[in-house]
Protein backbone atom coordinates (compact mmCIF):
# COMPACT_ATOMS: atom_id res chain seq x y z
CA UNK A 1 0.00 0.00 0.00
CA UNK A 2 2.53 2.32 0.57
CA UNK A 3 4.69 1.54 -2.66
CA UNK A 4 1.35 2.44 -4.56
CA UNK A 5 1.16 6.07 -2.33
CA UNK A 6 4.82 6.49 -3.44
CA UNK A 7 3.90 5.93 -6.78
CA UNK A 8 1.11 8.15 -7.03
CA UNK A 9 3.12 11.10 -5.01
CA UNK A 10 5.62 10.30 -7.88
CA UNK A 11 2.75 10.86 -10.49
CA UNK A 12 1.38 13.68 -9.53
CA UNK A 13 4.75 15.54 -8.47
CA UNK A 14 6.22 15.37 -11.85
CA UNK A 15 7.32 18.09 -13.69
CA UNK A 16 6.59 18.96 -17.01
CA UNK A 17 9.43 17.96 -19.40
CA UNK A 18 9.73 19.75 -22.58
CA UNK A 19 11.01 18.25 -25.95
CA UNK A 20 13.89 20.24 -25.63
CA UNK A 21 15.34 19.08 -22.23
CA UNK A 22 15.20 15.52 -23.28
CA UNK A 23 18.10 15.03 -24.75
CA UNK A 24 19.61 12.79 -21.64
CA UNK A 25 16.60 11.01 -21.62
CA UNK A 26 17.27 9.97 -25.29
CA UNK A 27 20.73 8.65 -25.09
CA UNK A 28 21.12 4.99 -25.63
CA UNK A 29 21.99 4.57 -21.77
CA UNK A 30 18.64 5.74 -20.77
CA UNK A 31 16.54 2.93 -22.93
CA UNK A 32 14.62 0.15 -20.90
CA UNK A 33 16.67 -2.49 -22.28
CA UNK A 34 19.56 -1.51 -23.87
CA UNK A 35 20.44 -4.49 -25.54
CA UNK A 36 17.02 -6.32 -25.93
CA UNK A 37 18.99 -9.35 -27.19
CA UNK A 38 21.51 -9.78 -24.13
CA UNK A 39 18.29 -9.43 -21.93
CA UNK A 40 16.77 -12.08 -23.32
CA UNK A 41 20.24 -14.39 -22.91
CA UNK A 42 20.24 -13.34 -19.23
CA UNK A 43 16.47 -13.84 -18.56
CA UNK A 44 16.54 -17.59 -20.57
CA UNK A 45 20.01 -18.21 -18.31
CA UNK A 46 18.70 -17.16 -15.26
CA UNK A 47 15.07 -19.26 -15.83
CA UNK A 48 17.28 -22.57 -15.94
CA UNK A 49 18.80 -21.46 -12.22
CA UNK A 50 16.56 -19.29 -10.71
CA UNK A 51 12.56 -19.84 -9.81
CA UNK A 52 11.93 -15.96 -10.31
CA UNK A 53 10.24 -14.40 -12.96
CA UNK A 54 10.62 -11.46 -15.21
CA UNK A 55 7.80 -8.78 -13.91
CA UNK A 56 8.42 -6.66 -16.72
CA UNK A 57 7.22 -9.11 -19.37
CA UNK A 58 4.93 -12.92 -19.74
CA UNK A 59 6.96 -14.74 -20.61
CA UNK A 60 6.57 -17.69 -23.29
CA UNK A 61 7.15 -21.74 -22.12
CA UNK A 62 10.33 -22.81 -20.94
CA UNK A 63 13.20 -24.20 -22.42
CA UNK A 64 13.35 -27.56 -20.29
CA UNK A 65 16.54 -27.02 -19.02
CA UNK A 66 18.18 -28.99 -16.19
CA UNK B 1 14.76 13.99 -29.50
CA UNK B 2 11.46 14.47 -28.78
CA UNK B 3 10.95 11.12 -26.67
CA UNK B 4 10.92 10.41 -22.97
CA UNK B 5 12.02 6.65 -23.66
CA UNK B 6 14.27 6.32 -26.21
CA UNK B 7 12.74 4.43 -28.95
CA UNK B 8 13.86 1.28 -30.78
CA UNK B 9 15.83 1.59 -34.16
CA UNK B 10 13.76 1.08 -37.21
CA UNK B 11 15.84 -1.46 -38.68
CA UNK B 12 17.68 -3.67 -36.26
CA UNK B 13 20.12 -6.78 -37.56
CA UNK B 14 22.15 -8.56 -34.97
CA UNK B 15 24.18 -11.67 -35.23
CA UNK B 16 26.17 -13.22 -32.50
CA UNK B 17 27.43 -16.33 -29.74
CA UNK B 18 27.74 -16.75 -26.31
CA UNK B 19 29.72 -19.34 -24.38
CA UNK B 20 28.53 -20.68 -20.75
CA UNK B 21 30.54 -22.64 -18.92
CA UNK B 22 29.74 -23.85 -15.38
CA UNK B 23 31.29 -25.86 -12.43
CA UNK B 24 28.56 -28.39 -13.10
CA UNK B 25 30.50 -29.67 -16.16
CA UNK B 26 27.84 -28.22 -17.92
CA UNK B 27 29.10 -26.09 -21.57
CA UNK B 28 26.31 -24.29 -23.62
CA UNK B 29 27.12 -22.52 -27.14
CA UNK B 30 24.53 -20.57 -28.22
CA UNK B 31 24.41 -18.96 -32.04
CA UNK B 32 21.45 -16.15 -32.26
CA UNK B 33 20.32 -14.14 -35.25
CA UNK B 34 17.55 -11.34 -34.68
CA UNK B 35 16.22 -9.00 -36.84
CA UNK B 36 13.48 -6.03 -36.55
CA UNK B 37 12.50 -4.78 -39.99
CA UNK B 38 9.85 -1.83 -40.82
CA UNK B 39 8.00 -3.97 -43.63
CA UNK B 40 5.47 -0.44 -44.42
CA UNK B 41 5.46 2.52 -42.64
CA UNK B 42 4.46 1.87 -38.93
CA UNK B 43 4.62 -1.59 -39.18
CA UNK B 44 7.26 -3.74 -38.01
CA UNK B 45 8.17 -7.82 -38.65
CA UNK B 46 10.62 -9.04 -36.15
CA UNK B 47 12.05 -12.63 -36.19
CA UNK B 48 15.28 -14.47 -33.62
CA UNK B 49 16.37 -17.95 -33.80
CA UNK B 50 18.70 -19.29 -31.37
CA UNK B 51 19.63 -22.57 -30.53
CA UNK B 52 21.14 -23.85 -27.49
CA UNK B 53 24.39 -26.67 -28.10
CA UNK B 54 25.18 -28.11 -24.82
CA UNK B 55 27.60 -30.44 -23.85
CA UNK B 56 28.61 -32.53 -20.54
CA UNK B 57 25.13 -33.22 -18.56
CA UNK B 58 24.17 -31.57 -15.46
CA UNK B 59 23.96 -33.27 -12.27
CA UNK B 60 20.32 -34.15 -12.07
CA UNK B 61 20.95 -35.70 -15.56
CA UNK B 62 23.95 -37.40 -14.49
CA UNK B 63 22.94 -38.68 -11.54
CA UNK B 64 19.91 -40.54 -13.16
CA UNK B 65 20.54 -41.90 -16.41
CA UNK B 66 23.73 -43.41 -17.03
CA UNK B 67 27.19 -41.47 -16.21
CA UNK B 68 28.33 -40.07 -19.84
CA UNK B 69 29.00 -37.28 -21.39
CA UNK B 70 25.81 -36.07 -23.45
CA UNK B 71 25.52 -33.66 -26.35
CA UNK B 72 22.20 -32.11 -27.34
CA UNK B 73 20.63 -29.37 -29.40
CA UNK B 74 17.46 -27.04 -28.28
CA UNK B 75 16.41 -24.42 -31.20
CA UNK B 76 14.46 -21.89 -30.10
CA UNK B 77 13.32 -18.73 -32.21
CA UNK B 78 10.20 -16.24 -32.04
CA UNK B 79 8.53 -14.62 -34.99
CA UNK B 80 6.79 -10.82 -34.04
CA UNK B 81 4.70 -8.12 -35.94
CA UNK B 82 4.41 -4.25 -34.31
CA UNK B 83 1.68 -2.11 -35.06
CA UNK B 84 2.06 1.77 -34.62
CA UNK B 85 -1.67 2.68 -34.25
CA UNK B 86 -0.81 6.06 -33.65
CA UNK B 87 2.64 8.58 -32.37
CA UNK B 88 1.29 6.96 -29.00
CA UNK B 89 -0.11 3.37 -29.19
CA UNK B 90 1.80 0.43 -30.20
CA UNK B 91 -0.01 -3.07 -30.06
CA UNK B 92 2.46 -6.12 -30.88
CA UNK B 93 2.39 -9.76 -31.21
CA UNK B 94 5.02 -12.74 -30.98
CA UNK B 95 5.08 -15.82 -31.33
CA UNK B 96 8.11 -18.13 -29.49
CA UNK B 97 8.85 -21.83 -29.97
CA UNK B 98 11.71 -24.18 -28.47
CA UNK B 99 12.13 -27.47 -29.19
CA UNK B 100 14.72 -30.41 -28.04
CA UNK B 101 14.71 -33.97 -28.41
CA UNK B 102 12.70 -34.31 -24.86
CA UNK B 103 11.02 -30.66 -24.54
CA UNK B 104 8.74 -29.09 -27.00
CA UNK B 105 7.50 -25.86 -26.19
CA UNK B 106 5.14 -23.13 -28.05
CA UNK B 107 3.47 -19.26 -26.75
CA UNK B 108 1.99 -16.53 -27.98
CA UNK B 109 1.62 -12.81 -26.15
CA UNK B 110 0.61 -9.29 -27.01
CA UNK B 111 1.69 -6.50 -25.89
CA UNK B 112 -0.11 -3.16 -25.91
CA UNK B 113 2.09 0.33 -25.29
CA UNK B 114 0.15 3.50 -24.66
CA UNK B 115 2.23 6.74 -23.98
CA UNK B 116 0.41 10.06 -22.67
CA UNK B 117 0.56 12.88 -24.85
CA UNK B 118 3.11 14.87 -22.98
CA UNK B 119 5.36 11.56 -23.25
CA UNK B 120 5.81 11.71 -19.49
CA UNK B 121 4.26 8.28 -18.49
CA UNK B 122 4.47 4.99 -20.39
CA UNK B 123 2.10 1.89 -19.96
CA UNK B 124 2.64 -1.45 -21.08
CA UNK B 125 0.63 -4.64 -20.66
CA UNK B 126 1.36 -8.25 -22.08
CA UNK B 127 -0.51 -11.00 -21.67
CA UNK B 128 0.56 -14.44 -22.70
CA UNK B 129 0.43 -18.06 -22.84
CA UNK B 130 2.14 -21.60 -23.60
CA UNK B 131 2.07 -24.92 -24.16
CA UNK B 132 4.89 -27.42 -22.85
CA UNK B 133 5.41 -31.37 -23.67
CA UNK B 134 8.15 -32.99 -21.48
CA UNK B 135 9.83 -35.97 -21.82
CA UNK B 136 13.17 -38.03 -21.86
CA UNK B 137 15.67 -38.08 -24.60
CA UNK B 138 14.76 -42.01 -26.09
CA UNK B 139 10.96 -42.22 -25.14
CA UNK B 140 8.33 -43.04 -27.74
CA UNK B 141 6.32 -40.07 -26.02
CA UNK B 142 5.74 -37.28 -23.65
CA UNK B 143 5.67 -37.87 -20.20
CA UNK B 144 3.35 -35.50 -19.71
CA UNK B 145 2.18 -31.64 -21.05
CA UNK B 146 1.87 -28.23 -19.14
CA UNK B 147 0.27 -24.50 -19.76
CA UNK B 148 0.94 -21.90 -18.82
CA UNK B 149 -0.76 -18.00 -18.67
CA UNK B 150 1.02 -15.09 -17.97
CA UNK B 151 0.56 -11.44 -17.71
CA UNK B 152 2.32 -8.46 -17.00
CA UNK B 153 1.79 -4.55 -16.26
CA UNK B 154 4.80 -2.29 -16.69
CA UNK B 155 5.07 2.05 -16.12
CA UNK B 156 7.64 4.10 -16.76
CA UNK B 157 7.55 7.73 -15.51
CA UNK B 158 9.80 10.65 -16.98
CA UNK B 159 10.74 12.39 -13.57
CA UNK B 160 12.64 14.81 -14.61
CA UNK B 161 15.11 15.53 -17.54
CA UNK B 162 17.26 13.14 -16.27
CA UNK B 163 15.38 10.61 -14.49
CA UNK B 164 13.40 7.62 -15.22
CA UNK B 165 11.17 5.36 -12.74
CA UNK B 166 9.85 2.46 -13.95
CA UNK B 167 7.43 -0.11 -12.24
CA UNK B 168 6.04 -3.65 -13.33
CA UNK B 169 4.27 -6.41 -12.26
CA UNK B 170 4.03 -10.07 -13.03
CA UNK B 171 1.73 -12.91 -12.81
CA UNK B 172 2.40 -16.57 -13.73
CA UNK B 173 -0.17 -19.21 -13.67
CA UNK B 174 1.41 -23.12 -14.12
CA UNK B 175 -0.82 -26.46 -14.38
CA UNK B 176 0.22 -29.78 -15.57
CA UNK B 177 2.98 -31.49 -15.67
CA UNK B 178 5.60 -29.20 -13.59
CA UNK B 179 8.23 -32.34 -12.39
CA UNK B 180 11.45 -32.83 -14.53
CA UNK B 181 11.53 -36.70 -15.46
CA UNK B 182 15.02 -36.91 -14.97
CA UNK B 183 14.90 -35.88 -11.58
CA UNK B 184 14.50 -38.94 -8.67
CA UNK B 185 14.66 -38.20 -4.94
CA UNK B 186 15.66 -40.81 -2.60
CA UNK B 187 13.90 -41.22 0.55
CA UNK B 188 14.89 -42.79 3.83
CA UNK B 189 14.25 -44.30 6.84
CA UNK B 190 13.35 -46.85 9.12
CA UNK B 191 16.57 -48.38 8.24
CA UNK B 192 15.89 -48.29 4.26
CA UNK B 193 15.59 -46.07 1.05
CA UNK B 194 13.37 -45.93 -1.73
CA UNK B 195 14.37 -44.12 -4.84
CA UNK B 196 10.89 -42.63 -6.06
CA UNK B 197 10.25 -39.91 -9.08
CA UNK B 198 10.10 -36.38 -8.40
CA UNK B 199 6.83 -35.16 -6.95
CA UNK B 200 5.81 -31.42 -6.99
CA UNK B 201 2.22 -29.47 -6.81
CA UNK B 202 0.05 -29.59 -10.49
CA UNK B 203 -0.28 -25.87 -10.17
CA UNK B 204 1.69 -23.04 -9.44
CA UNK B 205 0.71 -19.40 -8.84
CA UNK B 206 3.88 -16.88 -9.01
CA UNK B 207 4.12 -13.53 -8.80
CA UNK B 208 6.91 -10.18 -8.98
CA UNK B 209 6.72 -6.71 -8.03
CA UNK B 210 9.72 -4.49 -9.30
CA UNK B 211 10.46 -0.61 -8.97
CA UNK B 212 13.98 0.54 -10.82
CA UNK B 213 15.30 4.23 -11.37
CA UNK B 214 17.15 5.16 -14.47
CA UNK B 215 19.44 8.54 -13.68
CA UNK B 216 21.56 10.59 -16.03
CA UNK B 217 23.76 11.89 -13.54
CA UNK B 218 25.49 13.57 -16.36
CA UNK B 219 27.19 13.26 -19.36
CA UNK B 220 28.73 10.21 -20.37
CA UNK B 221 27.85 9.07 -16.65
CA UNK B 222 24.57 7.03 -16.07
CA UNK B 223 23.53 4.94 -13.24
CA UNK B 224 20.13 2.67 -13.14
CA UNK B 225 19.32 0.42 -9.67
CA UNK B 226 16.33 -2.19 -9.49
CA UNK B 227 14.89 -4.17 -6.56
CA UNK B 228 12.28 -7.50 -7.45
CA UNK B 229 10.34 -9.40 -4.76
CA UNK B 230 8.68 -12.15 -6.34
CA UNK B 231 6.49 -15.17 -4.52
CA UNK B 232 4.60 -17.96 -5.87
CA UNK B 233 1.96 -20.60 -3.37
CA UNK B 234 5.21 -23.20 -3.11
CA UNK B 235 6.37 -21.00 -0.69
CA UNK B 236 9.43 -19.27 -2.66
CA UNK B 237 9.85 -16.33 -1.81
CA UNK B 238 12.79 -14.07 -2.64
CA UNK B 239 14.15 -10.43 -3.74
CA UNK B 240 16.79 -8.98 -6.22
CA UNK B 241 18.74 -6.29 -6.25
CA UNK B 242 20.25 -4.94 -8.86
CA UNK B 243 22.66 -1.83 -9.81
CA UNK B 244 24.39 -0.95 -12.90
CA UNK B 245 26.67 2.10 -14.17
CA UNK B 246 27.02 3.36 -17.77
CA UNK B 247 29.76 5.14 -19.68
CA UNK B 248 29.03 6.76 -22.66
CA UNK B 249 32.60 8.28 -23.55
CA UNK B 250 31.81 8.70 -27.42
CA UNK B 251 29.10 8.79 -29.67
CA UNK B 252 28.41 5.20 -30.18
CA UNK B 253 30.12 4.06 -27.66
CA UNK B 254 28.89 2.40 -23.81
CA UNK B 255 30.74 0.49 -21.20
CA UNK B 256 28.48 -0.83 -18.84
CA UNK B 257 29.53 -2.30 -15.57
CA UNK B 258 26.16 -3.87 -13.40
CA UNK B 259 25.98 -6.35 -10.40
CA UNK B 260 23.08 -8.29 -9.08
CA UNK B 261 22.27 -10.14 -5.94
CA UNK B 262 19.24 -12.18 -5.05
CA UNK B 263 18.34 -14.34 -1.71
CA UNK B 264 15.21 -16.86 -1.92
CA UNK B 265 13.31 -18.94 0.36
CA UNK B 266 12.73 -22.25 -0.46
CA UNK B 267 9.37 -23.86 -1.75
CA UNK B 268 7.69 -25.18 1.68
CA UNK B 269 8.35 -28.94 0.77
CA UNK B 270 11.97 -28.58 -0.21
CA UNK B 271 14.18 -30.80 1.32
CA UNK B 272 17.76 -31.66 1.64
CA UNK B 273 16.95 -34.81 2.15
CA UNK B 274 13.41 -36.77 2.96
CA UNK B 275 13.67 -38.99 5.90
CA UNK B 276 10.13 -39.97 6.74
CA UNK B 277 9.83 -44.11 5.72
CA UNK B 278 7.83 -45.95 5.74
CA UNK B 279 5.63 -42.39 5.12
CA UNK B 280 6.38 -41.35 1.47
CA UNK B 281 5.95 -37.37 1.26
CA UNK B 282 3.16 -36.36 -1.06
CA UNK B 283 5.55 -33.50 -2.50
CA UNK B 284 9.24 -34.15 -3.16
CA UNK B 285 12.04 -32.56 -5.28
CA UNK B 286 15.68 -32.24 -5.94
CA UNK B 287 15.43 -29.16 -7.61
CA UNK B 288 18.04 -26.78 -6.74
CA UNK B 289 15.87 -23.95 -8.01
CA UNK B 290 13.04 -24.83 -5.34
CA UNK B 291 15.61 -24.66 -2.44
CA UNK B 292 16.52 -21.55 -0.04
CA UNK B 293 19.53 -20.15 -2.12
CA UNK B 294 21.96 -16.71 -3.11
CA UNK B 295 23.43 -15.50 -6.47
CA UNK B 296 25.11 -12.97 -7.29
CA UNK B 297 26.37 -11.87 -10.87
CA UNK B 298 29.17 -9.49 -12.03
CA UNK B 299 29.17 -8.50 -15.77
CA UNK B 300 31.34 -6.03 -17.99
CA UNK B 301 29.31 -4.65 -21.26
CA UNK B 302 31.07 -3.03 -24.08
CA UNK B 303 29.72 -1.64 -27.02
CA UNK B 304 32.26 -0.51 -29.87
CA UNK B 305 30.92 1.47 -33.19
CA UNK B 306 32.52 0.22 -36.25
CA UNK B 307 31.03 2.07 -39.16
CA UNK B 308 28.24 3.48 -40.75
CA UNK B 309 27.42 1.05 -44.35
CA UNK B 310 24.59 2.30 -45.98
CA UNK B 311 22.95 4.04 -43.62
CA UNK B 312 23.34 1.44 -40.49
CA UNK B 313 24.95 2.09 -37.16
CA UNK B 314 27.28 -1.00 -37.46
CA UNK B 315 28.69 -1.80 -33.83
CA UNK B 316 30.63 -4.55 -31.99
CA UNK B 317 29.15 -5.72 -28.78
CA UNK B 318 31.53 -7.66 -25.96
CA UNK B 319 29.83 -8.97 -23.02
CA UNK B 320 31.12 -10.89 -20.06
CA UNK B 321 29.49 -12.53 -16.68
CA UNK B 322 29.98 -14.33 -13.88
CA UNK B 323 27.34 -16.31 -12.41
CA UNK B 324 27.45 -17.79 -9.12
CA UNK B 325 25.06 -19.53 -6.66
CA UNK B 326 24.63 -21.03 -3.26
CA UNK B 327 21.99 -23.42 -3.08
CA UNK B 328 21.53 -24.17 0.75
CA UNK B 329 19.76 -27.33 2.77
CA UNK B 330 21.62 -29.15 -1.04
CA UNK B 331 23.89 -31.49 0.06
CA UNK B 332 24.89 -32.05 -3.79
CA UNK B 333 26.64 -29.66 -5.50
CA UNK B 334 25.44 -26.75 -3.34
CA UNK B 335 27.42 -23.86 -5.03
CA UNK B 336 27.34 -23.36 -9.10
CA UNK B 337 29.43 -21.21 -11.04
CA UNK B 338 28.63 -20.06 -14.24
CA UNK B 339 31.33 -18.07 -16.56
CA UNK B 340 29.65 -16.49 -19.52
CA UNK B 341 31.55 -14.78 -22.64
CA UNK B 342 29.10 -12.96 -25.36
CA UNK B 343 29.79 -11.67 -28.46
CA UNK B 344 27.71 -9.77 -31.43
CA UNK B 345 27.77 -7.55 -34.22
CA UNK B 346 24.39 -5.33 -34.98
CA UNK B 347 23.33 -3.17 -37.30
CA UNK B 348 20.95 -0.38 -36.75
CA UNK B 349 19.36 2.73 -38.06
Amino acid sequence: MRGLALAFVLAAGCATVHPWERELLAQPAMAERIDPDASAFDAHTDAARESAIDPASAGGGGCGCN
Amino acid sequence: MLLAVPAAADDRVSVGTSLAIDTDGLTVVQPAVSARVEVVEDVHVSGRYEADVISAATVDVRTSASVRPFEETRHGGALGLELELDRLTTLSGTGSFSYSPDYASGGLSLRLRVEDDARRHALTVDVGGAYDSVGRVGDASPTGDAFAAATALAWSIVLSPQAVVDFALAIDHRRGFLESPYRFVTVAGSGSQVRLPEEVPDERWRAALGGGLRWAIAEPFYIRAGYRFHVDDWGVAGHTVDVAGHLAPAPGWLLTASGRVLSQRGATFYSGGYATLPEIPEYRTRDRTLSPHWSMVGALDLRIPIETVAGFRVSANVRGRVVWHRYFDTPLLPERTTWIASFALTAER
